[in-house]
């Protein structure tokens, strides 16, 4: 197979160029309420991952072996944490951004 | 229509995101973009069947999925002749951001990299970039996504400049994980 260099047509360039739908400030503007109203029930998104984190790292400690499933599981997990970020909360993105350390690095 | 303006109503997004929360918040946040159609799956398997139907114009993918992961996604999508959605943009959403996975992002042929936690803002800001980028495709037996040996003055024309985006050297690595800004400059 030899290297080629294709030129290929972006459609979604070519369409989201057309005529109409909302500015970029509008789009923006409602896009940022939708997170706003999104907010309060992050809270109770976090409080699940937490205990559903805590549930994995005893699974994993406790398992004879090295538990690598859930470790990866619990990696994904305190990756959902990290989303905390997008709502404002930029500490709970940064304890799970040591969570997420600590699980890549084993 | 502003220079910025995108019209979304014509598209059809894919978000594949292992977190329902997340995945119907970015829904959300598309929707009040105005796109027009939103599919969204857990996995990759979940995915294959709407891009092999072809009716996708870009994907949102998280890297980080159970299973097959975002990057093999892209990679299979880009692999197959027969795929209809083999060319179109793919953005890589991604949690944790040490320099290996952001490498592993790029060298998958994903257009660009978002970090997780984004705003709104931003994600607008990255499908403008996606917009407006005029890459060709390469295909190789080891790779086959946009070009990656090239390097620009920062965003295309009217898309978020900021005084960074004129740097062109890629730095060394800073930390285990990296901020969007460096990831820009590795993609860019």
């Amino acid at each position: 197979m030899q290297v080629q260099k294709v030129k290929v047509e972006n459609a979604f360039s070519r369409k989201v160029r057309q005529r109409g739908g909302r500015t970029k400030i509008e789009a923006i503007q409602r896009a940022d309420a939708t997170v706003e109203k999104t907010k309060p029930k992050y809270h109770d998104w976090v409080a699940e991952y937490i205990m559903q984190l805590d549930a994995l790292f005893t699974k994993a400690k406790s398992s004879q072996d090295f538990d690598m499933r859930s470790f990866d599981a619990a990696y994904l997990k305190a990756a959902h944490i990290r989303t905390g970020g997008t709502f404002g909360n930029e500490m709970t993105t940064a304890v799970a951004d040591r969570l997420c350390e600590s699980c890549f690095t084993g | 229509m502003a220079q910025d303006d995108l019209n979304f109503s014509d598209i059809a997004f894919l978000v594949v995101e292992a977190d329902a929360n997340f995945r119907q918040l970015i829904a959300g946040i598309l929707r009040e973009f105005g796109v027009g159609g939103i599919k969204e799956a857990e996995s990759a398997d979940e995915a294959m069947p709407f891009l092999t139907g072809g009716n996708v114009d870009f994907v949102l993918a998280d890297s980080h999925l159970s299973g097959v992961s975002g990057f093999e996604l892209v990679q299979t999508v880009r692999a197959n002749p027969e795929n209809p959605s083999r060319f179109i943009p793919f953005i890589v959403m991604m949690s944790h951001t040490p320099m290996t996975h952001v490498m592993k992002a790029r060298d998958c042929g994903a257009n660009i990299v978002v970090a997780k936690p984004f705003s709104p803002a931003v994600l607008y800001h990255r499908l403008s970039w996606v917009a407006r980028d005029e890459r060709p495709f390469i295909v190789a037996p080891r790779y086959i996504g946009p070009d990656r040996r090239f390097k620009i003055e920062g965003y295309p024309n009217g898309v978020g400049r900021r005084a960074e985006d004129q740097q062109t050297d890629v730095g060394e690595e800073a930390g285990p994980a990296m901020t969007q800004a460096e990831i820009d400059a590795m993609f860019t």
